[in-house]
């Protein structure tokens, strides 16, 4: 007695193949493109940088998707969360550099080092995520045009106050000593940071997938992505699980930072709103609410970019306006999401 | 035992710049099948959600035993003991029969899972495809599932508005013994537009036409009378 | 004469009532003072400050067009700026001696770029949601920002162009001086741009009073009304965005000359745009002559606050600490950005007109009793 999905799509026949086909083909073009024009060695070094940008990117981006899921909210601030992470990462390893703990230079004293920062990073986020919400989000369900207008202001203030505290340069960044390394496979060679920070990724995904899917929590924020009234009806407080689903994104946003500029040696300012440009790019190739899209949107963007930045460096920022561009043409809804 | 179980007085509620509920007053009693019955637009869904918290009352008092709940959110209101399926999408497509199960369940318990056994005698089809996404169920089954949701808990007044939308003939018939078995332990309160099935489980009624109640009293009076029927139902 | 319906009627009046009206005298008074201003002010930043206003009402009034007017929420206004800003620069720059046929070339190549630019925005818009436009927009803006830094060979980058302007615009060209004002070449520039800005402005004005304007307005009201009353919604918000477009590029021009020096970030970042939006907000999203008053107080506080920054400096010499929090003051107009959203959302012109309209209804609805 069963019916197909009722969320069958709608599509004229010859269209069918390109809205089925082109995200995939999209996908898979990124990764192997690039080889016409790349050396073997060249690509491996590349796919490394492209998989750990792209997985920092999808710590940005699923906060931000979840977000917007969920709670039907733009947050166009959760860049601040991000640079916010990194420039609290940033004055802590300074603290531990002068304690001397960042020179200890075995891989696991440094990942221990790297697990104090993350859980600093968690916190700064966290709380950070949490007044935002309850002081100004809070104020603005339903209207979109001011959630824009208010995160970008309260974007902006997040930003200045940082330049008041650390002052508005750009600053090198102190680095526990065993990511300095490198190992070496095959002739390439791989940076151990690149390495943990694509663990850390992984895991994160691996973690939040675990969650949704697992447990009782997962069940009610997979429900309210889908449908808030039911939810609320059937007893569940939603403005606390908002509360806490805001929360944890800014705290993703801010990890990602923190791993975001040790990746890159420095920070600076506008660090946020370059992230958020990017994990909007993401979350739009991705699809709105879809934990998995902003993964592989993620992966995507970062790839792109780095082999782009290699061959074109002037365009690397455009290829990926171009990917986002094809996928709102052929597909609006996103790799994964739902229309 | 004659006290109502829950009671609306001269309540308002506007969406935007409409004035749906124009003071509207009903009691339910408790242990008896309500139903409200009207033409579209009447209101009777709206009153559904009022009640429920979803559109908040603009004025008026609404009592649960009592207790006034007309100010209060949807989570605290259905936390009080009232159930309510709504008229569409009162299942959640993305998860599993018994991931809805369980979402309904609230805090899991033996005592819930217990329920759910009775609940399986209830619509059997919803034991064979717990595992399946509830989207891909029949249009039926659905309903069975939405209505199954509301008995997860043992609440004390149930809300269900208009079940027997786009169901064959045959399924609602189906329905209406369900609700039946219901009625024995719970209070019921049913919006429809289908006159048959509202006869068939309903004992009072209530008839509510532009946001204000027009009519009322027990249904085996109100399937006698044509006149009212014509008037304020639309059937001949 | 044919009976004319309630429509035309009205029309017809509000056009012969159109000289007559208190807010026509005091435009004018308005307009007389900007023209006389360089003879009583001698003072470089006064004018200054007066030419940056003007240039930004433009900006902001072809802003609102899109925004308040259009309800379409782009976040790459800035672009068209820099766009009209940098072909002036880029002409004069590889010609190396200005000439008066580089303001036609210049304007003619910042046009066709801009409607280019805004024919692929504008088809964006359609075919998403607002949400994806505005993020849509912001991206292409931030790309347009990067690549004007990145390519140094084309902009010149961080250094930005210097250029000088023609004949009587050159900044040694000079005559005798007039009623204690010198005669000079800024003098000239400020009376062009005083005459173009004075233009465009009208036009904008007369573009919102017109049919397409009103139509456009009905769009953003209700567009799925729209389009049942027969109005190809789509032609309308494209014609929104390249006219807005195209005079915010024209705004970019008056800037360089003005300046007579681009750089990324003086006419293309997101400063640039946040300013817009913070004066657009302020000033009334929906009323040009918001832009009037968003852009003033904007420029004149920015102008001012170095000033601010003097006192702060000479009152705690030695804290680093106020002295950053003085020079933020991009903060503090963040935080009035949020206020105004928040309290005033329909900005200083538009809650001045909320309250006139109060004041003017005479009788209240009648309520429906309910007891």
């Amino acid at each position: 007695m069963m019916l197909t999905s009722s969320h069958a799509g709608t599509a004229e026949p010859t269209a069918i193949d390109l809205r089925k086909w082109g995200g995939r083909i999209l996908s898979i073009g990124v990764w192997i493109l690039p080889l016409i024009w790349i050396d073997p060695t060249t690509y491996a070094t590349l796919t490394i940088a492209g998989l750990t940008m792209g997985v920092l990117l999808f710590l940005t981006a699923s906060g931000l998707t979840v977000i917007f899921g969920l709670m039907d909210v733009l947050n166009l601030a959760h860049g601040a969360f991000f640079a916010w992470g990194a420039y609290a990462g940033f004055s802590f390893l300074n603290i531990l550099s002068r304690k001397g703990w960042l020179d200890m230079a075995t891989l696991g004293q440094s990942m221990g080092n790297l697990a104090l920062v993350l859980l600093l990073a968690l916190l700064v986020g966290g709380v950070l995520g949490l007044l935002l919400e309850r002081v100004i989000i809070r104020k603005t369900y339903g209207n979109h045009l001011k959630q824009i207008l208010i995160t970008m202001g309260a974007a902006l203030v997040m930003n200045e106050i940082i330049k008041i505290f650390w002052g508005p340069n750009d600053e090198a960044l102190l680095v526990p000593a065993a990511f300095q390394d490198s190992w070496v496979f095959f002739n390439i060679l791989v940076t151990k940071f690149r390495g943990v920070a694509i663990l850390v990724g992984v895991l994160v995904y691996i973690g939040i997938q675990l969650v949704l899917q697992k447990t009782k929590l997962g069940i009610i924020v997979r429900a309210g992505v889908e449908n808030k009234e039911i939810v609320q009806v059937m007893g569940y407080n939603i403005q606390r699980i908002f509360s806490g689903v805001f929360a944890t994104g800014a705290a993703l946003a801010a990890v990602g930072g923190v791993m975001f500029s040790i990746f890159n040696g420095h920070i600076y300012p506008s660090m946020g709103d370059e992230n958020l440009i990017f994990a909007l790019i993401v979350v739009i190739i991705g699809g709105m609410g879809s934990v998995t899209g902003s993964f592989l949107g993620a992966l995507m963007v970062g790839l792109a970019f780095n082999y782009v930045a290699f061959l074109v460096p002037k365009l690397a920022l455009g290829v990926n306006i171009m990917i986002m561009a094809i996928i709102l043409l052929i597909r609006p809804r996103g790799l994964m999401g739902r229309s | 035992m004659n006290e109502p179980i829950l009671s609306l007085k001269d309540v308002h509620t506007h969406i935007l710049q409409h004035h749906i509920l124009q003071g509207i007053s009903f009691e339910v009693k408790p242990g008896r099948a309500t139903v409200l019955v009207g033409r579209n637009g009447a209101g009777k869904s709206t009153a559904l959600r009022t009640i429920i918290g979803l559109t908040p009352a603009t004025s008026g008092r609404i009592e649960l035993e009592g207790q006034a709940i007309q100010n209060r959110k949807p989570f605290d209101i259905a936390r009080l003991g009232i159930g309510y399926v709504p008229e569409d999408n009162a299942v959640l497509y993305t998860l599993t029969v018994e991931e809805n199960f369980r979402l309904a369940m609230f805090k899991e318990s033996q005592e819930g899972w217990k329920r759910l056994e009775s609940v399986f005698q209830l619509f059997p089809d919803l034991k064979k495809f717990l595992h399946s996404k509830a989207g891909l169920l029949s249009g039926g089954q659905k309903q069975m599932l939405a209505i199954a949701l509301a008995l997860v808990l043992d609440h004390r007044i149930v809300l269900i508005d208009e079940p027997s939308k786009g169901l064959a003939p045959v399924v609602v018939e189906h329905l209406g013994e369900s609700l039946n078995h219901i009625k024995q332990t719970t209070t019921v309160v049913l919006v429809e537009q289908n006159f048959y099935l509202a006869s068939k489980v309903g004992q009072d009624y209530f008839i509510l036409d532009d946001g204000k109640v027009v009519h009322q009293g027990l249904m085996e009076n109100l399937v006698e009378n044509q006149e009212l029927k014509q008037k304020y139902l639309g059937i001949a | 004469m044919t009976n004319l319906n309630p429509v035309q009627t009205e029309r017809l009046q509000e056009r012969r009532n159109r000289y007559n009206r208190p807010t026509f005298i005091i435009q004018l008074v308005f307009i007389a003072v900007l023209l006389t201003i360089p003879f009583f002010f001698s003072s470089f930043r006064l004018i200054d400050v007066v030419v940056k206003v003007m240039i930004f009402t433009v900006f902001v009034a072809s802003y609102d067009l899109l925004l308040g007017y259009g309800g379409l929420l782009s976040l790459g206004h800035s672009m068209f700026f820099g766009i009209g800003a940098y072909s002036l620069a880029l002409v004069i720059y590889h010609a190396k001696t200005p000439a008066w046929t580089h303001f036609l070339l210049a304007t003619g190549i910042s046009l066709a770029l801009s409607i280019s630019m805004a024919l692929v925005i504008a088809f964006f818009s359609l075919r998403v949601k607002a949400l994806f436009f505005a993020m849509m927009t912001l991206a292409l803006a931030e790309f347009a920002d990067i690549l004007a830094i990145q390519w140094y060979d084309l902009t010149k980058a961080e250094d930005g162009i210097s250029f000088g302007l023609p004949g009587i615009f050159n900044v040694s060209w000079s005559a005798k001086s007039i009623m204690g004002a010198e005669i000079n070449g800024r003098l000239m520039t400020y009376y062009f741009i005083l005459v173009v800005s004075v233009i465009l402005f009208i036009i904008m004005l007369r573009f919102i009073r017109s049919p397409v304007g009103r139509v456009l307005q009905a769009v953003r009201d209700n567009e799925p009304r729209a389009t049942a009353l027969g109005y190809k919604t789509f032609h309308y918000q494209i014609f929104a965005i390249v006219f807005g477009s195209s005079i915010a590029s024209l705004a970019g021009i008056l800037y360089a000359m003005w300046l007579r020096y681009v750089n990324p970030g003086s006419v293309l970042s997101t400063p640039i745009m946040l300013d817009v939006l913070l004066m657009v907000i302020i000033g009334g999203l929906g009323t040009l002559y918001g832009s009037i008053i968003g852009a003033s107080f904007i420029k004149i506080a920015e102008a001012w606050l170095p000033d601010l920054q003097k006192v702060a400096q000479e009152l705690l010499p030695n804290v680093v600490f106020a002295q950053r929090l003085a020079e933020r003051w991009i903060l503090y107009f963040g935080i009035l950005f949020i206020l105004v959203v928040f309290f005033f959302p329909r900005g200083f012109v538009g809650t001045a007109r909320d309250i006139i309209k109060s004041r003017k209804t005479v009788a209240k609805p009648v309520e429906v009793p309910h007891d």
